[in-house]
């Protein structure tokens, strides 16, 4: 049996990966296209079939492995949806209903912590993600520099990490 | 632990600010670094949210609109009497009725849907005919009433993910074999058909139709 560098079994290692492909193919098609799950389990069925026929043996880092397939798939898949789209459109996607209450659950706990948060973070908070300026642009706007305003980005988007965690 | 040189630059990426040799770079990246794609779900999380509409209200976001008071902003506010005003706020309502009653309608209306009991969808809507609530085992098909001539029906059938999705011009559509299959016993499904013109404007909705394959016991 193939094994990775770790020495995990080349298809587990492969297994792994499914949240980092997940969140590589929702950025290009969308978390509302239907079958993103459908491209990502396609994506993991393709790497394991290539380390069981050998064409793929652990030579070269897994992830970089993981990342040609994933970027192929993405762009046939947009290429076959381009296809299709052109005369009709798609019908409504459905939503699975246990993973919206989830992420709302999520989202609302996040938008509470952050109108916690004291003025001059929300402020920065505002301009820098809501209204997407440049850092220098937000530093012209409050009259700070772009390196304070760099600090306090981070500075609130730990605490808000740290809340959500905690 | 060493923080890698990529992780300055991951808000870079959530925010499609990255020309595309940066960006494919950066996506090779996370492939091979487990850290910076760590940091970058989480910070994804907390992005997506920031950038919702209504999360940071502008009026407590930005108080350096209240550190820079406007001049002339006092001799305003002593123009704008308590009689002026409410003078303005009766006009302004007159002018918004007079509108609201003088501009034509134009477009289509959305159809109005309405539940009813037996869960099929009546009115301006497409009304549903099988199936709906429970049935004994995985359907053969998805039928509906035809809302009018030269239609097209787009049919769409999903239980935790999307199983299917399909045109016709008929009022009916039979579920391949290989759908059947992945549908279990026990399981809610949901199933939806919109009716469109040859130009492509919805003219009706069925809204989600909800049913169960009733459990094997």
């Amino acid at each position: 049996m193939e094994v990775d560098k770790k020495g995990v079994p080349l298809d587990e290692a492969i297994l792994g990966y499914r949240p980092v492909i997940s969140f590589r193919v929702r950025k290009a098609l969308g978390s509302a296209t239907p079958d993103w799950e459908d491209v990502v389990d396609e994506i993991l069925t393709q790497a394991i079939e290539k380390v069981k026929t050998g064409a793929f043996r652990g030579e070269s880092s897994v992830g970089t492995f993981l990342y040609t397939i994933t970027t192929r798939r993405i762009i046939d898949h947009i290429r076959q949806k381009t296809k299709v789209l052109r005369h009709a459109p798609e019908p409504a996607s459905l939503p699975d209903p246990h993973d919206e209450t989830e992420n709302r659950e999520r989202a609302r706990q996040i938008a509470e912590i952050v109108n916690g948060l004291k003025p001059k973070f929300r402020e920065v908070l505002y301009l820098y993600y809501f209204k997407d300026l440049s850092r220098e642009e937000v530093a012209r706007e409050l009259g700070i520099s772009p390196r304070r305003v760099s600090e306090r980005v981070n500075y609130a988007i730990k605490l808000i990490k740290k809340s959500v965690k905690g | 632990m060493r923080k890698c040189r990529y992780e300055d630059r991951i808000d870079e990426y959530l925010l499609d600010r990255m020309k595309l040799e940066e960006q494919t770079d950066f996506e090779e990246h996370y492939f091979i670094c487990r850290s910076c794609f760590e940091k970058m779900s989480e910070r994804d999380e907390i992005v997506q949210v920031l950038r919702k509409e209504g999360v940071l209200k502008p009026a407590e976001a930005a108080p350096v609109e209240e550190k820079r008071p406007r001049a002339g902003l006092e001799a305003v506010l002593a123009f704008l009497t308590p009689r002026r005003l409410a003078v303005a706020g009766v006009s302004a309502a007159l002018v918004l009725v007079a509108a609201w009653l003088l501009i034509p309608r134009t477009g289509t209306v959305p159809p109005p849907l309405v539940l009813t009991g037996d869960g099929t969808v009546r009115g301006g809507a497409v009304t549903v005919l099988s199936p709906a609530a429970e049935v004994a085992e995985a359907p053969s098909f998805l039928e509906w009433r035809a809302v009018g001539e030269d239609i097209d029906y787009k049919v769409s059938l999903a239980g935790k993910s999307p199983l299917m999705s399909a045109s016709t011009r008929e009022t009916k559509i039979v579920l391949p074999e290989e759908v059947k299959a992945r549908m279990q016993a026990g399981r809610t499904y949901y199933w939806q058909v919109q009716a469109f013109k040859a130009d492509g404007a919805l003219v009706a909705d069925s809204g989600r139709v909800k049913f169960k394959i009733r459990s094997k016991d």
